[in-house]
């Protein structure tokens, strides 16, 4: 009787695993062909992965994401002809590692900088947002530049240029890399660190909105450009965003859609 | 030296000087004369503007695999040189002499300049020879730019040592001046971690193991090796979180069991909120509420203590069902001997009824233990430093996840010893126990869980009649601290109760 019953489970657990592996291949296996030559995970939909939580350049407004990069991808995608479909919210440092794997996502859009280090793994559009860094502390605090943060606790969110830059010209540091930026401001409010380093315009504002106790103590002109990452696979995609980019630079869309968040960028 | 050389050289060609050629004519001219001779005077006596060309920093990212943060000799970094071009100044090309040891033999340079905050377009022909940059600039970078040089996939001198790097511009003028000396970088010498890393980046039958996208992106050999060392303290230190955690939250949790059986309704009200509460939310819910909240309560707990504080609060709860229902599944006829022989209440828990329990309990604290373990991984999402965020920052880093099965590895390393002991354990427990039970304690359950062990506990409860029996049984079996006790009740008990020998 007791055999029988596990012989029974074993084979139950036997189909599942090959149900799984089936699944994968063929989410993997298939990567449709849209009528305009690309390969996309779902057919005339421009698939976006994103943390969602990086104001003013995506944030979610209740369940729909909203901001620059939102606004960007949407007029990226009726250039190409398609339709933005953005995806449940991922954790940043896990976004990369998604589109390099595939099947899940056409495009990571969170605010990347253009790296070497990720260009190993992935492939970058041209860029379309120029940015720099910016250090934060409290008010209260009396903290005029980074070099005040020698030796203390400083949070980035975790895998972003911000961590990299603190950890190489803050010495001394104590990184606390956490999830997202809004950790990053809650740590810094309830004094579990003294500072914080993220991109300038976000820093902006986060302050702005949310945390008016928090101030920019340095600005930080790194020059960094964030890209688009599509996966190395599929460069024909790259191109065609590429090619959209270029033409929205050039017929204003670009500049539209710049100025409706030019009160952050200024 | 070279600051007074290049003031007489900027006093030369700024034009301002030949103002004081008016000086004599007006007045107003004198004066102004004088405010911009005094003006000169003071721009010259900023340091900044000494130069034409200020070295502000020159940093190199660390290339420490894991989670270190020194920069390593012999492994190509990134080295950042910034700088900013001087008032009335323009660069048209640099030169930068690196110390012999370095290797610039794949290195390539990423140029950017900045005005403020705003990106300049600037194009640039750089070239690499054995020991030095040769940037030219194909428009001049005008004054007041900041100019950064990224210089990537150099590798520093392997025997460490400190790092200055030298070298000269040339202005607009044609003029070649020095550079500043770079603030030094302290380069580290090459662990047997790195060299061994190396070598692996070298070998054929790593590279060919990488090709393949599952074995490279979770079993990349170069990151199995160093991510062993560099876990290694992360491992420590959630075995220092669960060390301390566990035992502290063994007192909570027995405090909170007697409450709970207690007669008196606000105690028993009071631990089943405590526990229940604690045992209905998720604990990472718990985590984020302590980590958060108290601090913005102005409480400042250091992260370590704090994390110690919430595994053992949400340890206790559990723990305190676990030894309510050890407790519970002492037959009533225990107490009633030890009463009987005139033992008071606390007697009777601490001498004859724990000492039973203890022994029925150890291992769902066990499971208790091994899930606490595991949960400690919570504590990474605020900040803890622990196993699972040393494992998180290389991935991020890396953007691979073979770092996360070496963490697999080391919470294995405690877990699997430990569910066997459970198993080894409980089937001695059955087996003493000669009941209907042994049969499930000698069919090999290897793939216990905390759920089949805490089932095994409500069993216990159950099970109150047949136990009865059993603790007699085991009387000449036992040779614990417990043996004693046990022993001693269950004589007494011949007279308090009929059932405990049969």
């Amino acid at each position: 009787m007791k055999q029988q019953k596990r012989r029974t489970a074993l084979i139950a657990v036997l189909a599942l695993a090959m149900a799984c592996m089936m699944g994968m291949l063929a989410l993997t296996g298939c990567g449709s062909s849209s009528k305009s030559g690309l390969k996309l995970v779902n057919d005339g939909k421009l698939t976006v992965i994103s943390d969602c939580d990086y104001p003013p350049f995506i944030q979610l407004n209740g369940d729909k994401p909203e901001g620059f990069e939102y606004d960007l991808c949407e007029a990226i995608a009726s250039k190409m002809g398609l339709q933005v479909n953005y995806l449940e919210p991922q954790k940043f440092d896990t976004i990369i590692t998604t589109i390099k794997s595939g099947g899940k996502a056409d495009i990571g859009v969170s605010s990347f900088t253009i790296n070497e280090e990720r260009a190993k793994e992935i492939a970058f559009t041209d860029s379309y947002f120029d940015s720099n860094q910016g250090v934060v502390a409290l008010k209260s605090s009396g903290y005029t530049s980074a070099a005040d943060l020698a030796d203390k606790k400083v949070a980035a969110q975790s895998g972003t240029t911000g961590q990299t830059w603190a950890e190489e010209n803050i010495p001394g540091v104590q990184m606390v890399p956490l999830d997202a930026a809004t950790d990053c401001f809650e740590a810094l409010q309830s004094g579990q660190v003294e500072g914080i380093v993220l991109d300038l315009p976000t820093a902006k504002s986060v302050i702005m909105q949310s945390f008016p106790d928090a101030d920019v103590i340095q600005e930080v002109p790194t020059g960094e450009q964030y890209g688009i990452v599509v996966s190395k696979d599929n460069t024909a995609l790259k191109d065609a965003i590429n090619k959209a980019l270029g033409e929205m630079k050039s017929d204003g869309t670009y500049q539209k859609i710049m100025d409706k968040y030019a009160d952050y960028f200024g | 030296m070279i600051a007074s050389s290049y003031r007489e050289a900027h006093v030369g060609t700024t034009g301002r000087i030949p103002a004081g050629g008016r000086v004599r004519k007006t007045s107003t001219s004198h004066r102004l004369a004088r405010f911009f001779s005094l003006l000169l005077v003071a721009m010259l006596c900023i340091p900044t503007a000494a130069f034409g060309l200020t070295t502000n920093s020159t940093t190199a990212r660390s290339n420490e695999t894991g989670s270190g943060n020194a920069v390593l000799g012999g492994i190509p970094t990134r080295i950042t040189w910034e700088g900013s071009v001087g008032a009335d100044e323009q660069i048209t090309a640099m030169h930068i002499d690196f110390p012999s040891g370095c290797d610039l033999d794949e290195a390539y340079l990423k140029v950017t300049a900045l005005e403020g905050l705003n990106r300049l377009e600037v194009t640039s022909e750089s070239s690499f020879s054995d020991k030095a940059l040769d940037v030219t600039f194909t428009t001049p970078v005008p004054s007041g730019t900041t100019l950064r040089l990224e210089m990537q996939a150099v590798s520093l001198p392997a025997h460490g040592g400190d790092v200055v790097l030298t070298g000269t511009y040339t202005d607009q003028q044609g003029q070649t001046s020095a550079l500043q000396d770079s603030p030094a970088i302290s380069v580290v010498q090459v662990t047997t971690t790195e060299r061994i890393v190396g070598a692996l980046d070298n070998a054929e039958w790593c590279k060919a193991w990488n090709s393949n996208k599952f074995l490279g992106t979770f079993l990349k050999p170069q990151l199995i090796v160093s991510s062993i060392p560099s876990l290694f303290f992360g491992w420590l230190r959630a075995l220092m979180l669960v060390f301390i955690g566990f035992p502290l939250a063994i007192p909570i949790g027995l405090g909170f069991s007697f409450m709970k059986i207690s007669h008196s309704r606000i105690l028993h009200f009071i631990a089943a909120v405590y526990v229940n509460v604690i045992r209905g939310t998720p604990l990472f819910l718990q985590i984020y509420i302590a980590f958060f909240g108290l601090p913005l309560m102005g409480i400042q707990i250091n992260n370590y203590v704090l994390g110690v504080c919430v595994l053992a609060i949400n340890s206790s709860a559990y723990l305190c069902e676990i030894f309510r229902a050890g407790i519970q599944s002492i037959p009533k006829g225990q107490f009633e001997a030890a009463w009987s022989l005139g033992m008071s209440k606390s007697q009777t828990m601490f001498n004859v009824i724990i000492p039973q329990t203890v022994r029925r309990v150890i291992p769902t604290m066990t499971s208790e233990f091994i899930l606490l373990y595991k949960d400690s991984s919570l504590l990474s999402a605020v900040g803890v430093m622990e196993l699972m965020m040393f494992a998180k920052s290389i991935t991020a880093n890396t953007g691979n996840i073979t770092p996360y099965i070496v963490a697999a590895g080391y919470y294995l390393i405690v877990t699997l010893p430990l569910i066997r002991l459970v198993n080894k354990v409980e089937q001695r427990v059955a087996r003493g126990d000669g009941s209907a039970s042994s049969n499930a304690g000698d069919t090999r359950k290897r793939r216990k869980t905390k759920r089949a062990a805490k089932q095994s506990a409500m069993a216990m409860q159950a099970e109150t009649a047949q136990v009865g029996l059993v603790t007699s049984g085991s009387l000449s079996g036992s040779a614990g601290a417990a043996g004693h006790a046990v022993g001693f009740v269950a004589q007494g008990s011949t007279k308090g109760g009929p059932r405990a020998l049969s």
